[in-house]
């Protein structure tokens, strides 16, 4: 008598009592996929490729049939949601016998190895997924071909998508899979998988509040949200490369290793796992304090988190408010232990077991939140020494009014991801000791804040920037640092480092993209250009673009951060270039738009834009304006309310109360005021205003009065322009108009 | 033979089986009695390997059980609640069973769902609950195992269907030494199937011994003295379990054969004696008395 069947009739068998699976596969990949796949195809009509495109149209037919082949046969999000939820349904449907006494009562007492009917399992899983997944992407292929776009995308690319997908296919797999060895219910399995899922990320959104909340110098990368023992988050990490990532390989391996490790945990508690564990909500005795632990504490602190908030004490809590928080983490603590326990036993009565685990929980959640509450490891203000830094990613916020990134495949970027990616100052020291002196600047005017002794000045301005350290060991430090811009010392500084070429050139998109290139991928109906002083727009071509982009940059290695200083802008330029295929989302069609600031100083470009005729700065206000409204909102009282409190400025609600605001109107045509004050008003006025804010707290408009200019030509500008005073520039007799 | 030794499983706080000794002959039907709750599933479900015991080793054919599949070949499991794929009809479980048990005779299990009425192409969740446990034992039965272990199997089944089922035991029996355990909580049910029979009360075993001997082993007698003398004459030399004396009747029931009892009682003066046979009901409530326990109220239902 044979003592087993062989492996094959196991592996029908189980997958002949899989068939629904089966079914869900192949309407996800078949009908869903493929279906979609065909009809995007064939939605592509030649007559309106050869309308937009011209004699590009083959080529542009073939781009778009790429895109959609991206999307459908490649490591795409649609395709990534059918894994994530062909992985749960295979995972459940193998193993969900184990939550069935029945069940398990029938397969384990039939002559079959334990060991024999988890692989057998595990490969119907693998075949469930992968059959539909190959045979949809054979047709996805066939499809192309039949239509003639063979050459858009290539088996080898569609083998690497299919295998990238298959590691991220047996992680989800083998996390549920772990998740049901170790619970006995179909409910606790996904409550397990969604916690093994999220509770990285969770954690990680626990921590970056703790840092938003009570730290003055965190900065949060947004890589940090993405987690590292996931496999969706490994799988990120493999499509979507970052320069100063570790590398799809590393990635590759590291989801491999995910995988083979969750599998042995999920295969060791398996064949340990007893069968009279059906039912039950663990199916281990010695994971129920862990896991309850592991939930209530982060509730704990999440709680401490919430009451400081409410008590809005986030800077200093009295002894009271301490008292407060520790008696609601306590109670938080009993509340999550107990409903943890309940739900374990599935019995109410049971919910206050385990007191002791009260204690511990209430007291690890507390010290997690008074450890970054009173910052008791020093993290926050924690400066890295420059011999431990290899290089440094400093972004000062807004500054030159860059607000946009994009890679050199003029796709968008995170700043963060742009710092990362292009930015490598070497020379820390400098950066390590504006970070230094700026903490410690930035720590005197909170003190003085927090004493009641701060009084407004101007010169005692602050700007933010975004730092991260490249350490030698490997690690990202983030950090925000306010920067005394108008500190002599930190002047000193910025000019050294924003001087420097290695700033300059990672800091503006435009020098580490060929624009050239950029600019004849983007169609020309697409390529809106134009230089304007805020007043008087031109349109670019893309050939003038192009050259105003090389005088720009010739521009930039001559244009010191002092000198910037004393200079006002003179206009900006804004054009959008026609975006790439987005490497992760696999988005349809994008664009990365730019605008960057010409400065007087700026000899190239003023020069080339005065040689085409497009140099504003000789039109003259007096002579187009035909009225000019000017209105004093008179922050003076506000300040003096915020200087009473002791307070930077005052929140708005506040504020609001003590605007008296001042209009005056001065007309060209008006006898009354003579020709005289308006010329002078007008003379007086910049219409760019890209000098309302100026990080670098250089030369900049007197936001307290702003002019709404109406124009004589009403045909091109119909509407009032903002325009605005220098400070310390204003003519007299307009402030004694607009006196209160 | 199937080998219990010792075996305790606790279910958290619960002693299920404690310290259970038992052994089950080839060649016979054990029939392992007990209340809801006595422990008589989860020593079926350790017999079969489906759970592993705390303590103590379970054996067949001198082989242990768990997770071993030349053991588990030796065995099907019947359990109270049998188990068929959605939507299966009787032969896609033969099919499924055949590659599992490469003994299932498919001739017999064709031949016994005609006797027993049992329509193979129709789908089994269409079936009444009697009719599948019919089918669950017919492919106990036909899986060509050694041993059959049904757990409260009989339950349901009309009078009917469980004399044929007893009779293709019997059959089995003879034909190729099947040997069943059948797990009941009802006296009534084994009585006249079982030929040894394990008592199990609160997770231990109160008694497991042959049917046969325990009937020739026990006797009840009523009698009336001549004398006190002749009383303890008797009371001293035979083991006497129980005696319910009315005036100067007395009921006796002794441990012994016919023989041995009808001698003790010709050697002393008696002014009547008779020797009267005893149901199994009677044994077991006799046997179970002497233990401290009221039978009637454990089984009787």
């Amino acid at each position: 008598m044979t003592l087993r069947s062989s492996s094959w009739v196991d592996l029908t068998e189980n997958n002949k009592r899989r068939l629904w699976q089966w079914c869900i596969s192949l309407f996800l990949f078949m009908l869903c996929n493929t279906v979609i796949f065909l009809v995007l195809i064939m939605s592509m009509d030649e007559t309106r490729y050869v309308a937009d495109f011209g004699s590009r149209a083959a080529e542009m037919m073939m781009r778009d049939a790429r895109k959609y082949a991206v999307a459908m046969i490649g490591a795409s999000a649609f395709r990534i949601i059918i894994t994530t939820v062909m992985a749960v349904l295979a995972a459940y449907g193998g193993y969900a016998y184990l939550n069935d006494r029945i069940k398990l009562d029938f397969y384990e007492s039939i002559p079959q190895k334990k060991s024999n009917r988890f692989s057998t399992i595990w490969v119907s899983g693998l075949l469930i997924y992968s059959g539909p997944y190959i045979f949809s992407t054979l047709l996805c292929f066939a499809i192309l071909n039949a239509t003639g776009y063979g050459a858009a995308y290539s088996m080898e690319e569609a083998l690497i998508a299919f295998c990238q997908l298959l590691l991220y296919f047996i992680g989800v797999y083998h996390l549920y899979m772990l998740a049901m060895m170790l619970t006995g219910t179909a409910f606790a399995g996904g409550c397990v998988f969604l916690v093994l899922s999220l509770y990285e990320p969770a954690v990680r959104a626990l921590v970056s509040m703790l840092k938003y909340t009570f730290y003055k110098y965190s900065y949060i990368l947004d890589s940090f949200y993405i987690p590292v023992a996931s496999p969706y988050g490994l799988l990120i990490n493999i499509l979507n490369p970052k320069p100063y990532g570790r590398g799809p390989a590393v990635y590759t391996a590291a989801l491999t290793v995910f995988d083979l490790v969750v599998l042995i945990l999920a295969f060791i508690l398996y064949m340990n796992r007893k069968s009279e564990a059906a039912g039950k909500t663990l199916a281990f005795k010695l994971t129920a304090v862990p896991v309850k632990l592991l939930i209530s504490i982060p509730a704990v602190t999440f709680t401490g988190i919430a009451v400081a908030e409410v008590l809005d004490r986030s800077r200093e809590l009295t002894v009271s408010d301490i008292g407060l928080i520790i008696i609601i983490c306590i109670i938080a603590s009993i509340v999550a232990c107990s409903i943890i326990q309940a739900v374990f036993e599935l019995d109410i009565k049971a919910a206050f077991r385990g007191k002791g685990q009260w204690v511990v929980c209430a007291l690890a959640g507390l010290l997690i939140f008074f450890g970054f509450k009173y910052d008791l490891l020093n993290i926050d203000r924690y400066v890295p020494s420059a011999n431990n830094v290899e290089s440094v990613v400093f972004i000062p916020n807004g500054y030159e009014d860059i607000y946009s990134w994009m890679d050199d495949e003029h796709e968008n970027m995170s700043e963060d991801e742009f710092g990362l990616t292009y930015m490598f100052i070497t020379d820390v020291q400098d950066v390590c000791n504006l970070h230094r002196l700026s903490v410690t600047k930035y720590d005197e005017l909170v003190k003085m804040i927090d004493d009641y002794e701060y009084e407004y000045d101007e010169d005692r301005r602050f700007s933010t920037a975004t730092l991260i350290y490249r350490m030698k060991n490997g690690c990202l430090i983030p950090r925000t640092v306010y920067v005394p811009v108008r500190d002599d010392n930190a002047r000193l500084l910025l000019d050294k480092i924003m001087s420097g070429s290695e700033f300059v050139k990672g800091y503006y998109p435009l020098l580490s993209l060929d624009t050239d290139r950029a600019i004849d991928e983007t169609p020309i109906n697409e390529l809106n250009a134009s230089y304007s002083d805020g007043l008087h727009t031109q349109a670019l071509t893309g050939e003038e673009l192009k050259e105003l982009m090389r005088m720009y940059k010739k521009d930039l290695a001559d244009f010191s951060y002092s000198k910037r200083l004393e200079e006002l802008p003179l206009g900006y330029l804004d054009f959008c270039l026609s975006g790439g295929e987005s490497r992760f989302a696999r988005t349809y069609y994008g664009s990365s738009c730019i605008n960057i600031t010409i400065y007087s100083g700026m000899e190239n470009c003023v020069s080339y834009l005065h040689d085409k005729g497009y140099d504003f700065s000789d039109m003259h206000l007096e002579e187009e304006a035909a009225q000019i409204i000017i209105t004093n909102y008179h922050n003076e009282e506000q300040d003096a309310r915020a200087k009473e409190l002791g307070v930077p400025y005052l929140e708005q609600e506040e504020a609001e109360e003590f605007i008296k605001s001042v209009t005056y109107e001065y007309d060209a045509d008006s006898e009354d005021d003579g020709m005289n004050d308006f010329a002078r008003v007008a003379a007086a006025l910049h219409p760019c205003d890209r000098g309302t804010y100026r990080w670098d707290g250089g030369r900049s408009y007197d936001t307290r009065y702003e002019a709404l200019v109406y124009m004589k030509n009403k045909k091109d500008t119909p509407y009032g322009v903002s325009c605005y005073f220098v400070e310390d520039e204003i003519p007299e007799f307009v402030m004694e108009d607009l006196s209160l | 033979m199937i080998s219990v030794n010792r075996v305790t499983k606790e279910f958290d706080d619960i002693t299920a089986v404690n310290n259970v000794s038992v052994s089950v002959d080839e060649g016979s039907v054990f029939g392992l009695l007990g209340t809801n709750g006595a422990g008589k599933s989860t020593l079926l479900r350790m017999i079969a390997g489906v759970i592993r015991p705390d303590l103590g080793e379970i054996r067949i054919d001198d082989m242990k059980v768990y997770d071993n599949p030349k053991a588990k070949s030796r065995i099907f499991f019947v359990s109270d609640t049998p188990y068929f794929f959605d939507n299966a009809t009787p032969v896609d479980m033969q099919i499924f069973l055949s590659n599992q048990y490469p003994a299932f005779d498919t001739v017999k299990y064709a031949g016994y769902l005609k006797t027993f009425g049992l329509e193979p192409d129709r789908k089994i969740n269409t079936y009444s609950k009697g009719m599948k446990r019919q089918l669950a034992l017919l492919l106990g039965i036909c899986s060509g195992t050694k041993y059959l272990l049904c757990d409260e199997s009989f339950d349901g089944l009309d009078p009917v269907m469980r004399q044929g089922v007893k009779s293709i035991f019997a059959k089995e029996m003879d034909e190729r030494g099947l040997t069943p355990v059948i797990a009941s909580h009802n006296l009534r049910e084994l009585e006249d199937i079982c030929d040894h029979v394990g008592l199990l009360h609160r997770g231990g075993v109160l008694l497991s011994k042959d049917l046969e001997d325990m009937k020739l082993n026990i006797q009840r007698v009523q009698c009336v003295f001549s004398s006190e003398e002749d009383e303890k004459k008797i009371e001293d030399g035979l083991s006497v379990v129980k005696d319910d004396k009315s005036g100067s009747l007395h009921v006796y029931t002794v441990r012994g054969t016919r023989e041995e009892t009808e001698k003790a009682f010709k050697e002393v003066n008696t002014v009547f004696y008779e020797v009267l046979p005893l149901s199994l009901e009677e044994i077991f409530i006799s046997e179970t008395e002497v233990a401290g326990y009221d039978i009637k109220k454990l089984i009787m239902g």
